[in-house]
């Protein structure tokens, strides 16, 4: 598992490359919370094109992350969501609490949107 | 078609990927579809972190996986010796944890359960606790 993060505007864009189970779980979220931990981070966008499998301890870790998020009255974003990770996302009901975009632009024009209101 | 493997694997949580992966391997003998596949290698995953994180909370002890293959069916079978559950049912409850400080979503059992078309859980807590998984392989080539 790798993870290739990068900080747009007031938006914290995380590339989960690789697993997430219960082991790599714990390094995404120490790598992630040291990031979060910048008040000029509200918003978090997981990028999960190249995210390959994903398990209940994947589910965890997201809903953690958004805890953070909704703290810091910020957006949480998935984008680029492949079919074999939609069925566990959508049963674990993580598209009730993250926005869905198609891609990276449409994501960022959301956030632009939702900060103005 | 009928074959069997056994694998013994240690707590150690770099072994959650190694397990689904080895189990999802013996599994493409039914030429099963990606999608099956997935599903298999998310319930083994599952149930191979539970023994570790919950069954053991230790990485040095041992976890065994049995696999057979019946006809076009799949039979995983996921073993700890470690403390056990004392409540099945209240463990099969969605969203129940027993450790929530860790950030677990206790959805285990539930992915366990949709992603097979069985699962029977076997406790004797500090002897043994027997995971049992059933999925039928829809997209058997005829022998």
């Amino acid at each position: 598992m790798e993870l290739q993060t990068r900080i747009i505007e007031d938006t914290l864009l995380v590339k989960i490359v690789g697993e997430l189970d219960h082991h790599s779980s714990e390094d995404i979220r120490n790598q992630i919370d040291k990031l979060l931990s910048s008040n000029s981070i509200i918003n978090i966008i997981f990028d999960l094109s190249h995210m390959n499998f994903m398990d209940s301890s994947g589910v965890g870790m997201f809903m953690g992350r958004y805890k953070k998020i909704k703290m810091k009255n910020g957006i949480p974003v998935m984008i680029n969501i492949q079919d074999s990770n939609r069925r566990l996302l959508k049963m674990s009901g993580l598209f009730n609490i993250y926005q869905e975009y198609k891609d990276l632009d449409d994501a960022i024009l959301a956030i632009r949107r939702g900060s103005d209101e | 078609m009928n074959n069997k493997m056994k694998l013994e694997i240690l707590s150690k949580s770099e072994n959650e990927s190694f397990a689904r992966v080895v189990v999802s391997a013996f599994a493409t003998q039914l030429d099963p579809t990606i999608e099956e596949i997935t599903d298999i290698k998310t319930a083994v995953s599952e149930a191979v972190t539970n023994s570790i994180i919950h069954g053991y909370n230790k990485d040095d002890e041992i976890i065994h996986i049995l696999c057979e293959i019946i006809d076009n069916e799949i039979i995983v079978e996921v073993i700890d010796y470690g403390m056990g559950i004392e409540n099945i049912e209240q463990a099969r409850e969605p969203l129940y944890t027993s450790k929530p400080h860790l950030e677990r979503s206790g959805m285990g059992f539930t992915v366990m359960e949709s992603f097979m078309d069985s699962v029977t859980i076997n406790s004797v807590p500090g002897v043994e606790t027997k995971v049992v998984m059933k999925k039928s392989i829809k997209s058997i080539k005829s022998y």
